[in-house]
């Protein structure tokens, strides 16, 4: 049995790539890079409440149009229900292919450490702990090691992947070669 | 046949004789007839009867001689005459064979040289003897065995021989073909010992000698081609470098020139970030590759425009 490499660094980068995007593939995500993947979640989960409010008002529209009225569930009811679908969004994504759209828009791939993938059970309880304390993202600027703290606690990673292999990769146990950052213009 | 035994009987000593042979008969009769031509001829010398007389005289005595003589021989075997008249006709025998076995090896080198002048024994021999009979009959193994060998070859002087012999010639006329077709070859191959045969070869001064660029100019590398397994050898790569997934990340939105930048911007913006961080925090420059054991070193991201 070949064992999958690590994410970033197989084949696929070394082809697809150009060759200073190829070094920082499989070094860990920074703050930047991982704030913004969860904000493109977070529009991502109020986008699809919204478009759940929308069917759900053509519905109500289509079965009594005389009486029609837009729905008002309420704010409180809109945030829990747009939590709710981006944790169950987060859980979904992280156990299948360690990437969100965030995460795929941004080249970030959630991985566990040793043998492959995060599995169910961790991405949940990540995702509850992203969902319910996004603070705790912000250890990233203060760990060495680019971690947040969901990543301390369930020993998981988020790392730079810019291939769009759907093999999930693992953790990096190997030095990766160095970055080199594209220069400023 | 002469006195064998002598026997004590009574007073005095009796010598006994065997009884009579033929043999002991021709030559008594042999040393009788030459006893009587001698007598005769002395008669015939004194007295020259008419030839009437002695044909009548001859054609009277002949039968009873011959009876009388039978007859007598025993008895006259004891006398001492007897014996005398008995060594002397066994004597003229002796002559009489001599004589015979001389002429008749005179006579039958003669017969047997015109014999051979007459006859050609090569061709009777061919024609009447049954040669393959004969071969058959010998023994040769047996005969072989005789044959001192290593004598013979000690008495040959082999050079002699050699610088007779015209090697060109006989190789021009050696069916090697036919030489080399009843060779075992694989039966010599496997008394070789190959591996001390390669040892001793200077491989790298054959390989000097070779002319690597002819031989490529000479190698049908259509043929190869087409002895490969494309296909499979198409499927095993694309296997091993994960071709769908190079084919997605290739193409579609993922691949495109702004995506590409807006994740290398935000790779930058992390890198600075960190960077800024860990200045104001006072600690060395973070290491955000993957969780390495302390033994081993990690290895910095490159940011641009700063040294290392």
């Amino acid at each position: 049995m070949t064992t999958s490499p690590p994410p970033g660094r197989g084949p696929v980068s070394r082809i697809v790539l150009p060759g200073p995007a190829r070094s920082v593939q499989g070094h860990r995500a920074g703050i930047v890079t991982r704030a913004t993947a969860g904000a493109v979640d977070l529009v991502v989960a109020f986008a699809a409440v919204g478009l759940g409010y929308a069917v759900w008002s053509g519905a109500l529209f289509v079965l009594g149009p005389a009486s029609f009225r837009f729905p008002d569930p309420g704010g409180l009811r809109l945030l829990v229900c747009a939590l709710g679908v981006l944790t169950a969004y987060l859980t979904v994504a992280w156990a299948t292919t360690g990437r969100t759209v965030g995460n795929r828009l941004l080249g970030l791939r959630v991985v566990g450490e040793g043998a492959g993938g995060v599995g169910f059970v961790r991405a949940l309880l990540r995702a509850l702990l992203c969902v319910a304390f996004p603070v705790l993202l912000f250890w990233v600027l203060v760990s060495a090691e680019n971690r947040s703290l969901p990543d301390v606690l369930l020993r998981t990673s988020v790392v730079y992947d810019w291939t769009s292999s759907a093999r999930r990769g693992a953790e990096p146990t190997t030095a990766p070669a160095p970055m080199v950052l594209p220069p400023d213009d | 046949m002469e006195s064998t035994a002598a026997h004590e009987d009574g007073g005095g000593a009796v010598t006994r004789y065997d009884p009579l042979t033929p043999a002991d008969v021709a030559d008594l009769v042999l040393g009788l007839a030459s006893v009587g031509a001698e007598v005769a001829v002395r008669a015939a010398e004194r007295v020259r009867p008419p030839a009437l007389v002695t044909r009548a005289l001859a054609g009277l005595v002949t039968g009873p001689v011959t009876a009388t003589v039978s007859r007598l021989a025993d008895r006259a075997l004891q006398a001492d005459w007897s014996q005398d008249v008995l060594r002397s006709g066994r004597s003229r025998r002796r002559d009489l064979n001599r004589r015979t076995l001389e002429v008749a090896r005179r006579v039958a080198a003669a017969v047997v040289e015109v014999a051979l002048d007459l006859v050609d024994v090569t061709d009777v021999v061919i024609d009447h003897v049954d040669l393959d009979a004969v071969v058959r009959a010998v023994d040769l193994d047996r005969a072989v065995e005789r044959v001192d060998v290593d004598a013979v070859v000690r008495r040959v002087d082999v050079g002699a021989i050699l610088e007779r012999v015209d090697v060109d010639e006989v190789v021009a006329r050696a069916d090697l073909d036919r030489a080399v077709a009843r060779v075992d070859v694989g039966a010599i191959l496997e008394r070789v010992d190959v591996d001390e045969v390669v040892a001793r070869v200077d491989v790298g001064a054959i390989i000097d000698r070779v002319d690597i660029d002819a031989i490529a100019a000479r190698l049908d590398l259509d043929a190869v081609v087409a002895r490969l397994d494309l296909v499979a050898l198409a499927e095993y790569v694309v296997e091993g470098i994960d071709l769908p997934g190079i084919i997605q990340s290739s193409s579609g939105a993922m691949a495109s020139e702004s995506l590409r930048e807006v994740r290398w911007q935000g790779v930058s913006a992390d890198e600075r970030v960190a960077h800024v961080v860990d200045r104001m925090l006072h600690r060395r420059p973070r290491t955000p590759g993957p969780a390495l054991p302390s033994a081993e070193a990690p290895v910095r991201p490159v940011i641009p425009g700063t040294t290392v």
